[in-house]
């Protein structure tokens, strides 16, 4: 008994309870990212969505999570299959908004990692498409995901005035911050206006490389005091950290809250993990099951 | 710190044990068991970095304690019957960010503590006393056989 609360002495729960954010409009539901997805999620009334955006050719912002089509979740347009190969990829950078829309239809194909996913084949949505469906619910937090990666995709700067200003100019009255895998277009939102949250999705895993690998690194160089989430996030120049809940360590997400720094952890979806890191201090969780029936 | 560590590096020194469970930085305890059920493997990794290899020093009493989560410098004062105290500084690669204290029992190759974990925030990447953690901790260790003191 004295060893259980001895134990107990050191583990202080958080007070209050973490904003849950629909992951991908709630790819736990409806495809990612979808016109339907995101249609449904703000009819459901989930507190917070968050959504991605690339860039196209000749500068349009659609809803993507990757910087090619993804062969995963879309065909084209009469059916037929991606290739999987990277020598298949189709990079947005180098397509049109129009040849997206016209070329390609997602949703239609079976994800094994959402097994109840309603599914439904559809064009790619844009950035205008999604913010008109945004109007008329103002009380919806908004996580604007800027999905740049390097020479994969258009500039940084380029990223940053296309999808902010269509933003702005629509004047919606809804809460909203903005992240991204890598600093630079943060950095570039910042220029634009240094009053937008920003919030550094680290650590970035570069396309090709193993993730677990990658992981593991952060992991080494922030035990051994290398790395530490406030130095990070002070160099990139952000005003938050996104973390995925594999490498987040509870003592270090507690100091640097503490020390003033905002963090989300991501994407948990499981009950039992969004309750255990529910506990933590964190400002939100990112899930595909904001519904609160994650299995 | 790094004086008294280069001072004690430069004599020899022995293996005394490793504290499979250890008392500095105490953390995995109190943060890391209990995500096990949710996050096994980032449990299991974390156990594996506090493990601790302990070094006796030339100096009586004094050990140097190296694991990839904490290196420390612990002063352990026997009592009887395997019974003592101890109390040290703990680092990050030398950094000092914080303190152990507490008691500990050893019986043959076999030592176990109870104490506390003073613990900051403060690395190298961030050097930054503000935030400081009181932990319990339960050090465990298997090694060389307890010897106990002459007199």
């Amino acid at each position: 008994m004295f060893l259980l609360w001895f134990l107990a002495c050191g583990l202080v729960d958080a007070e209050g309870e973490p904003r849950i954010e629909a992951h991908r409009c709630a790819a736990g539901y409806y495809p990612e990212n979808s016109a339907t997805g995101c249609a449904k999620a703000l009819e459901a009334g989930f507190g917070t969505l968050e959504f991605d955006l690339v860039l196209t050719r000749d500068d349009v912002a659609v809803i993507h999570h990757d910087p090619f089509v993804n062969p995963e979740i879309c065909t084209l347009a009469d059916g037929t299959r991606l290739g999987e190969e990277e020598a298949d990829r189709v990079y947005f950078k180098d397509i049109t908004a129009a040849e997206a829309r016209a070329g390609y239809l997602c949703g239609g194909i079976e994800v094994e990692d959402f097994p109840t996913q309603a599914l439904v084949d559809e064009p790619i949505m844009t950035w205008a498409e999604l913010l008109d469906m945004i109007e008329g619910h103002p009380d919806v937090y908004l996580h604007i995901d800027i999905k740049w990666e390097g020479d994969l995709s258009r500039p940084p700067d380029t990223y940053a005035r296309v999808v902010m200003e269509e933003f702005w100019a629509r004047e919606l009255p809804n809460d909203y911050y903005v992240s991204a895998e890598y600093p630079e277009p943060l950095q570039e939102v910042e220029k634009l206006d240094s009053s937008v949250v920003t919030s550094w999705s680290w650590p970035s895993f570069p396309d090709g490389e193993s993730t677990t690998l990658v992981a593991i690194g952060h992991e080494l160089q922030t035990t051994l005091g290398t790395e530490d989430l406030v130095q990070l996030a002070n160099d990139a120049k952000v005003d938050e950290l996104n973390i995925p809940w594999q490498v987040a360590d509870r003592r270090r997400v507690e100091d640097a809250v503490a020390s003033g720094l905002p963090i989300q952890l991501w994407t948990l979806n499981t009950a039992a993990g969004l309750e255990a890191f529910g506990k933590w201090p964190v400002e939100a969780l990112i899930t595909d099951y904001p519904a609160g029936d994650a299995p | 710190m790094i004086l008294l560590v280069a001072i004690a590096l430069a004599q020899p020194f022995r293996f005394d044990r490793v504290d499979i469970l250890a008392e500095d930085p105490g953390t995995w305890i109190n943060y890391d068991l209990p995500q096990a059920p949710v996050a096994f493997t980032q449990t299991a990794v974390r156990l594996v970095e506090q493990v601790s290899v302990q070094w006796q020093l030339p100096v009586t009493n004094l050990y140097l304690g190296t694991s990839i989560a904490s290196q420390s410098l612990t002063y352990e004062l026997p009592w009887k019957h395997g019974l003592g105290v101890h109390g040290g500084l703990q680092t990050s690669l030398l950094l000092p960010r914080g303190a152990v204290l507490g008691a500990h029992w050893r019986t043959g190759r076999v030592r176990l503590g109870l104490g506390a974990s003073v613990i900051s925030s403060a690395t190298w990447a961030h050097v930054d006393y503000s935030q400081w953690h009181v932990l319990p901790t339960i050090g465990v260790g298997v090694g060389r056989k307890y010897e106990a003191p002459a007199g």
